[in-house]
């Protein structure tokens, strides 16, 4: 009734076969890691927004002067590397279950210059406002 | 085998015999409910977060580079567009928080996983991820208004 499948014949529990798919402890750290950035960008994150609807639309001047003040600048540092670590790990968690071999490769290579590029501007620009405000 | 995954797939008849086990049932044949359409929303805002935070990077670049370029990203945002494009922002923001304090609760407790508190709780964090979008641009137009009748 049922065709038995061709089944590989090489010696190796499923288990053995299983194990290639991941090296040890390093999906567990990137587990982790997602839950981590989790937990600092959440109360970061609505701070953020608290601050925006203060601010509304306030002109150049107050923004850089809200920037400047060293314990926003801190809390907007700490926001964007958290959420650019957490994003560049979560997009990778989504191109793992879409792709893989060459085309996984390529995407990840894509989100992490991508987000290196974000992430990085968005640290300059921050210490700029903080540290050498353009006046014009 | 072209796929390791396929090592799952491999089951046995009553006889002994080898046999592929099935794959589940295919999205369309399920009534989309709650837990199912947020569990896929929190990936699909996921991603749509991480376009969006460009907006954040510019509005920042821009205040590095000087009143003229803030300006111009202030008009952009400013903009109906640039609203509805942040609303979506905000909506998207608020869904991939709430539903994240759940994985972060369901992560660390272990609790509320059967099937019904699921269901409950899906429903909950639906009301309050629209609660949240709606409170807060209830307070943005509120804003808005006050400032038009100064
Ligand atoms: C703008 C900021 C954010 C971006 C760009 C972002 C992006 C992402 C992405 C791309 C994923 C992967 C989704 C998936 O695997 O399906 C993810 C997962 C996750 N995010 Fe975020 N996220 C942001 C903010 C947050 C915040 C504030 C929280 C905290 C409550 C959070 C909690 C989580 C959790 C717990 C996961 C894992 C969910 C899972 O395993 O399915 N995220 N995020």
């Amino acid at each position: 009734m049922t065709t038995p499948l061709d089944h590989p014949t090489i010696l190796r529990s499923n288990l053995g076969r299983m194990r290639q798919l991941g090296a040890g402890h390093h999906i567990v750290e990137h587990w982790k890691a997602e839950r981590l950035t989790a937990i600092g960008t959440a109360p970061l994150s609505i701070w953020f927004i608290v601050q925006m609807l203060r601010l509304g639309d306030a002109d150049h001047k107050d923004v850089v002067q809200w920037a400047g003040k060293p314990v926003n600048t801190v809390l907007l540092l700490s926001l964007m590397i958290l959420t650019f670590h957490h994003m560049q790990m979560g997009l990778q968690v989504i191109t793992s279950d879409y792709s893989r071999g060459k085309n996984k490769t390529i995407l990840d290579l894509i989100i992490k210059g991508g987000t290196f590029f974000l992430g990085l501007l968005s640290v300059i620009s921050i210490l700029k406002i903080a540290l050498a405000p353009a006046k014009k | 085998m072209s796929d390791i995954r396929e090592t799952f797939y491999v089951g046995h008849t009553s006889d002994g015999s080898l046999k592929k086990r099935p794959m589940s049932p295919h999205l369309q044949v399920y009534k989309p409910i709650p837990s199912m359409s947020l569990s896929i929303l929190n990936r699909i805002t996921g991603a749509a977060l991480s376009f969006g935070s460009a907006i954040m990077v510019a509005w920042l670049a821009s205040a590095a580079k000087g009143p003229k370029s803030f300006k111009k990203v202030q008009k952009v945002t400013g903009s109906f567009p640039g609203q509805l494009v942040l609303f979506g922002f905000s909506a998207s923001f608020f869904l991939h928080f709430i539903r994240g304090i759940r994985h972060l609760v369901w992560d660390s407790t272990a609790k509320r996983l059967e099937k019904e508190e699921i269901n409950q709780d899906s429903k909950i964090d639906m009301i309050s991820i629209s609660a949240l979008t709606l409170g807060l641009w209830t307070i943005i137009i509120g804003k808005k208004l006050g400032k038009k009748k100064k």
